[in-house]
């Protein structure tokens, strides 16, 4: 059993255990699990699932005994995993709303979810897919769903935060690993929420109900409680109705976006660094692409138009938003947008920290692009530039960066309300430093502008 | 005396389902089922009642006319 190793967070559920093979990801179905397994085959659920795209594609591999798993399964390769507190509003709800949808139709087939996690949810060529097949268990009649509190905990509550108090309120799922406790939810929903029949009763009667019978002896009295089928697809049904209609406008910053585009980047420097990065592009041919601060993707779009998978990460929830719509109306393949905080990337979570992996850990991108970004970095943060190019270099061989001079306007707002006390940000100083860390392949001055473009190789790579 | 086998119905899972969910479910599935029923029967409700709508315009008209 050579490199054989069990995935950090595949611990949970005994009948579906992800392991690794030296980089190769399978899921290993128990014993136990298998007439569920078949049930899921011979309902015509996997079939309809795997056809309508919900269900990850998987091949069955042969097992061998060296392996404790009677069945092995191969699933797609997912190029990036993403976690909910990374995902924006729309992102979120169509998670959300594919797994009541995918419980809709276990139902009628005469299964059943029996868990609603948000992390066994990703996105793969901009659609949502459920990743875990160990999922589904054959329907018990009368029986209630089990996994309905993780649904509100996993995607109700942040759904309605989101929604309803603050947009970034998806950041809690990093703290909160089984997802939101409903008694915090409800406490921070507005009084308004109580007067919604639906939130009143998924969320504050629910969080109430949730204290009240902590006590396992109380809690007895539940498992006799019977849910006709009729009733359990009335409430998926309900809360599919209501997750739909849930709204997030961030209309204002919005047209600040359109503002700044257009006050920033006079057409010909804008379209100058379109085809320079579309031609380092072609020249490393990479296999994916990190383009960091990416606001709404343009530039990611050069790597991903080509093919290339490409992650866009930025830290405003409104620019990831708007790109994830687009992507999803463009049905744009091999891009994924998300929300990050660079200046404190997604950290390793969970149990001995290795449940939920950094963000850096989750991949290995060929080039990283930071455009327009190093100001917000090294003036906006403090960092100096020793550490940003350090990062870069630990993250991938190639990187595609802009300069931007304290001239440029952009940089005279973030000093306006401080002391200058940037002396080491120069381009010189910013030449010198990189090159301790990178060896320089190509520099082009923007015209109309003071910036300057990069393309740096890592010093170990020939 | 409660009835012990009645705790036996439900299958015990990886996670803990929580009593508070599932008696808040319960709750929520009887107001939502009545909807979920009303909803796929519409049509067929729909007719019933405009057909006992006719039927009573009917017998009021043929009341009026006798």
């Amino acid at each position: 059993m050579e490199n054989f190793q069990f995935h950090p967070a595949s611990f949970r559920d005994s009948d579906g255990r992800i392991f690794l093979i030296e980089k190769t990801v399978y899921r290993g179905l128990s014993a136990a699990y298998l007439p569920h397994y078949e049930k899921l085959k011979q309902s015509g659920l996997m079939d309809s699932l795997l056809r309508s795209g919900k269900l990850i594609e998987h091949e069955v591999v042969i097992p061998q005994e060296k392996f404790p798993f009677p069945i092995i399964l191969k699933p797609q390769p997912i190029p990036y995993i993403s976690y909910p507190y990374e995902w924006s509003f729309s992102q979120y709800k169509d998670a959300a709303l594919l797994t009541l949808s995918i419980q809709m139709e276990a139902l009628n087939k005469g299964m059943t979810l029996k868990d609603a996690s948000a992390y066994n949810i990703q996105f793969l060529n901009g659609k949502p897919v459920l990743i875990d097949i160990a999922s589904f268990e054959t329907y018990v009649p009368d029986l209630p769903w089990l996994a309905y509190g993780q649904f509100c905990r996993h995607f109700l509550a942040p759904l309605l935060l989101m929604s309803k108090c603050n947009v970034e309120s998806h950041r809690f799922m990093q703290t909160f690993l089984d997802g939101i406790p409903l008694p915090l939810a409800s406490s921070m929903l507005p009084f308004s929420t109580r007067f919604s029949p639906f939130i009143q009763m998924h969320i504050h009667l629910h969080a109430r109900s949730t204290k009240r019978y902590q006590v396992a002896s109380e809690g007895k009295k539940a498992q006799s409680i019977k849910m006709p089928l009729l009733n359990l697809k009335g409430m998926i049904d309900s809360m599919q109705g209501f997750i739909h209609k849930l709204t997030w406008k961030p209309e204002g910053v919005w047209r600040d976006y359109y503002k700044e585009t257009q006050n920033n980047y006079e057409v010909q420097a804008f379209q100058t660094k379109q085809t320079l990065i579309a031609r380092w592009i072609s020249l490393l041919n990479p296999a994916s692409v990190w383009d960091l601060g990416g606001n709404m993707g343009v530039f990611s779009r050069l790597a991903s138009e080509k093919g290339v998978f490409t992650v866009c990460f930025d830290i405003d929830p409104a620019a990831v938003e708007m790109n994830y719509l687009s992507v999803k109306a463009q049905k744009a393949q091999n891009l994924l947008p998300l929300v990050m905080d660079l200046t404190q990337p997604s950290p390793a979570i969970g149990w001995a920290n290795a449940e939920r992996q950094s963000m850096a850990e989750r991949g290995s991108p060929d080039i990283v692009m930071a455009l327009a970004l190093i100001h917000h970095l090294s003036i906006g943060n403090n960092l100096p530039l020793s550490h940003t190019a350090a990062w870069f270099a630990s993250l991938a061989p190639f990187l595609i960066i802009e300069f931007v001079p304290k001239i440029d306007s952009q940089v005279q707002v973030l000093l306006t309300t401080r002391k200058d006390i940037f002396t080491e940000y120069t381009q010189p100083d910013f030449e010198e430093v990189y090159s301790r860390f990178f060896t320089l392949v190509e520099k082009v001055q923007i015209p109309q502008s003071e910036r300057i473009m990069y393309l740096w190789k890592r010093l170990d790579i020939v | 005396m409660e009835n012990i086998q009645y705790y036996n119905m439900y299958p015990l899972l990886y996670i803990d389902p929580g009593s508070g969910s599932i008696i808040v479910q319960a709750l929520i599935g009887l107001v939502a089922g009545a909807g979920f029923f009303i909803k796929l029967n519409w049509y067929r409700l729909k007719g019933w009642f405009s057909g006992q709508n006719q039927q009573k315009n009917e017998d009021e008209k043929s009341e009026k006319s006798s």
